[in-house]
């Protein structure tokens, strides 16, 4: 670059202390900055090449931030829990938990108060530095939440509740074929925008055969992945074997509904033999440990996550629904990813810091097929960008930029977040929507749910 | 799991449940249409062991075989041990080879001592058995040939034997209920407690509270056992007894920290709308209604119990039914309550609390 070289003109530069890239080769860029055009990355790299080669209508980002790409929750309720958040007693087993509380919650819903629901979620994810989503595929009414999700500014993928064996509760009870055509008219629309349809099931036990395959072919017909539950308890392993003879992945690897475009969520139980079936599939697994923990799934005793990494299977990252884990900060998730397995094994290097980073924001952008698009600021892909402000208690000293943002820091340091370019969290709080009016309606919204859910209030201390 | 609202959904969620529609052809079980054949039987069984002193005498002599127990108890000893017997597959007694004892059920429910005892309900729960073989003309005509609250009945009638066969579980919840909303913190609180019937709730927060005052309403003939009741717990001196019906009634307005709907809604059908919003006015700011009752699940199928309860209303009133959580809280909210939530202070019995807005009067 020579000194008459014309800068040329782009929207944004992002500056920052480090510019943690999460490029093939992991580079962090001290005294970094991004430049983005129409939502696009064009140029990563030091700060006074970027100045130097760039103009910009405006300039974001200091000496105090830390530049990530944005985070990918690779699975969460944005319907249904976040309203609720809390209702559900901690002491509840697996199976009551999901049938008795959550699916009567779920149903007490209206479309309003689910879009509000939607937007909630968003609000956590965005402040906390997840500017992507995989939702788990158990929304009512799908319009009005994608128009909120659209309104607030953030990227995800979602669906509507679709199962075809259980009875109830009434407003989700599908025959095979209507839960086909619920999927199939929710991937025919939604198809643009930065919130779109995905083929997802709830899974576990709820699904026919027959549901299984479509959703496959609906997933190959209309050229998304494919996503579902399986496995956190007991109870799938045993539904499967009691059925088919056979654990669910053999199952559903027979079916063909396995491969590398599937996202499963939980897979606490499974075994050696499965192992080996995700890995050769080459799917990923959206692993949760938050809710792992609260639910007692069992995750530290007889997980296999460090064999499913071994085994080829991409492992990223998700928060789950506000009453199996409480917080949608995947930060926090991030930084139980990077304990749990420590513990367990008594091996310090199970998945170290950057291995953790890494399947917060690769992993769940190749859990989603979005590999292409974020999970990394490079040039090409979208601009989805973190800027983590390091003058708080928990950034400093920062000597170390993965350990920092894995093991000291959380979702309260971040300071702005853009979306495709636009910035959609500026000074710690959302640009797109009244925040203060939000929380007022939230908890007016959650407490009419709970009351008319028919489920009583078990919070055991007094409420004066 | 006991602790599960709806422990029964449990058991029908999965295709172990369903089936797989496209290949399972296997005939459903009759085992709900025995069950509800045996429904008299088994309903009957418990009052005959109640009315014969078979719990109270086996808490008395201990693990004993049916000889000996008949003699004790003065009946047919072939008969005894085929009621015995029922007693035992019903689960409320243990059999060890020929020796009958009482299980922990039937210590804690079923014997008059029991911590939990419901000796005095059981009798008197499903309401007059009269009723129930007219259910199809009820059904039909769209209320009972002889409701128990039909013109011209004397509400005593029926109501003092249930109010005063209720009794122990409600105040056992009324008092439990301290423990999710703390009532016994605040300072002389004035409760008005309507349809209060033996006054189990009253009872329970003066009991709570040493300086609080309750105004207690009832017909005159069934508030003779709330006299009887507050007597015999020492608070009579702190309660005012107001007859009448609770739509008529004068109430203060603005006056209670405390008022109290206790299982009277079930009975009122739509009119219970206006007692909500009574209740709403008696209040202070701040001021909390405490709405007992069985509140069916909203699709009316998840909680058996209180759907059951529904028809029995259906069965033995005029205007009762089934209520909803989601009818009861459009109630509440209707009437301008806030907080609303739903407390289960002991097992099969739930309360929903709401506060009147505003400041909370110290």
């Amino acid at each position: 670059m020579t000194e008459d070289t014309i800068p040329t003109a782009v929207d944004t530069i992002v500056r920052g202390w480090y510019v943690v890239t999460m490029n093939p080769d992991r580079d962090v860029i001290r005294d970094g900055a991004v430049a983005i055009r129409d939502g696009e990355i064009v140029a990563v790299g030091p700060r006074s090449q970027i100045t130097a080669a760039y103009t910009a209508a405006q300039t974001i980002g200091d000496d105090h931030h830390v530049v990530t790409p944005g985070m990918v929750n690779s699975h969460i309720h944005v319907t249904g829990e976040p309203l609720t958040r809390g209702y559900v007693p901690d002491d509840t087993p697996f199976e009551e938990n999901v049938f008795v509380w959550l699916c009567q919650l779920y149903a007490a819903y209206t479309a309003p108060e689910e879009r509000l629901s939607g937007q909630l979620a968003a609000a956590e994810m965005l402040r906390s530095g997840t500017t992507t989503f995989l939702e788990a595929g158990t929304i009512r009414f799908l319009d009005e939440v994608i128009d909120g999700l659209t309104e607030i500014g953030i990227r995800g993928r979602v669906g509507p509740w679709v199962w075809d064996l259980p009875p109830e509760p009434d407003v989700y009870r599908q025959n095979t074929d209507e839960a086909i055509e619920r999927l199939r008219s929710s991937l025919a629309s939604h198809r643009d925008g930065l919130v779109q349809t995905w083929s997802i099931l709830v899974g576990h036990t709820t699904a026919s055969d027959p549901l299984w395959r479509a959703a496959r072919d609906l997933a190959d017909e209309y050229g998304t992945g494919m996503s579902f539950h399986m496995s956190p308890a007991e109870s799938d392993p045993d539904g499967f074997v009691a059925e088919f003879g056979h654990r669910p992945m053999i199952h559903l690897a027979e079916l063909g509904v396995l491969r590398d475009d599937v996202a499963i969520t939980h897979c606490v139980r499974v075994d050696d033999r499965e192992v080996a079936i995700m890995g050769e599939a080459g799917v990923s697994v959206a692993h949760c440990p938050t809710t792992a923990l609260k639910v007692s799934y069992g995750v530290t005793q007889v997980g296999k996550m460090p064999e499913m990494v071994q085994a080829g299977v991409n492992v990223a990252i998700g928060t789950d629904g506000n009453n199996a884990s409480n917080y949608s900060d995947l930060m926090r998730a991030t930084y139980l990813v990077a304990g749990l397995f420590k513990d367990a094994r008594t091996d310090p290097q199970m998945f170290p810091a950057e291995k953790a980073y890494e399947m917060a924001t690769l992993g769940g952008a190749k859990a989603m097929g979005a590999e292409a698009d974020i999970g990394s600021l490079e040039v090409g892909k979208r601009a989805d960008v973190v800027l983590h402000d390091t003058d708080r208690p928990e950034w400093r000293p920062l000597l170390n930029v993965a350990n920092q943002l894995v093991w000291s820091a959380d979702g309260r340091g971040v300071d702005t977040v853009l979306v495709d370019g636009r910035v959609v969290v500026d000074n710690g709080h959302l640009t797109t929507l009244d925040e203060e009016r939000m929380w007022a309606e939230a908890q007016v919204a959650g407490e009419a749910i709970t009351a008319r859910s028919g489920l009583p209030d078990k919070a055991k201390w007094p409420v004066l | 799991m006991a602790d599960s609202p709806y422990p029964e959904l449990k058991k029908r969620h999965t295709m172990a449940h369903t089936g797989r529609p496209w290949t399972d052809h296997k005939p459903p079980s009759a085992a709900p249409v025995w069950a509800a054949v045996e429904g008299l039987a088994r309903y009957h069984s418990l009052v005959a062991a109640l009315e014969l002193d078979v719990f109270d005498v086996l808490a008395d002599v201990g693990p004993a075989e049916v000889t000996p127990l008949a003699t004790k108890l003065d009946v047919d000893e072939a008969n005894l041990g085929a009621l015995l017997d029922a007693l035992v597959v019903q689960g409320f007694l243990e059999q060890i080879r020929d020796v009958y004892d009482l299980n922990d059920t039937a210590r804690r429910y079923l014997c008059s001592e029991g911590a939990a005892t419901m000796v005095d309900l059981i009798p008197v729960a499903p309401g007059p058995a009269e009723n129930w073989t007219r259910l199809a003309d009820t059904v039909r005509n769209g209320r009972p040939a002889t409701p128990v609250d039909g013109d011209g009945v004397d509400p005593a009638e029926f109501y003092v034997p249930l109010v005063e066969g209720t009794f122990t579980t409600i105040h056992r919840a009324a008092t439990r209920a301290d423990l999710r909303i703390g009532y016994s913190r605040l300072r002389a609180p004035k409760v008005l407690d309507l349809g209060a019937g033996g006054a189990p709730w009253s009872i329970a927060i003066l009991e709570g509270c040493p300086d609080a005052t309750a105004v207690v309403n009832d017909w005159p003939g069934v508030l003779t056992v709330a006299e009887a009741k507050t007597a015999a717990h020492g608070v009579s001196e702190r309660v005012q007894f107001r007859p009448g019906d609770y739509h008529e009634i004068e109430i203060e307005p603005g006056a209670y920290d405390i008022v109290v709907l206790g299982h009277v809604c079930r009975t009122e059908g739509p009119r219970a709308a206006a007692l909500v919003a009574r209740a709403f006015g008696a209040l202070k700011p701040g001021g909390r209604l405490i709405l007992a009752d069985y509140f069916a699940d909203n699709g009316r199928k998840l909680n058996p119990h209180a759907v059951i309860m529904g028809l029995t209303m259906a069965a033995s009133t005029v205007e009762g039914g089934p209520l909803t959580a989601r009818g009861v809280h459009s109630w509440l909210h209707e009437a301008g309550f806030e907080a609303i939530r739903m407390i289960e202070p002991i097992g099969f019995q739930f309360a929903y609390v709401a506060t009147r807005p505003g400041a909370v009067d110290s």
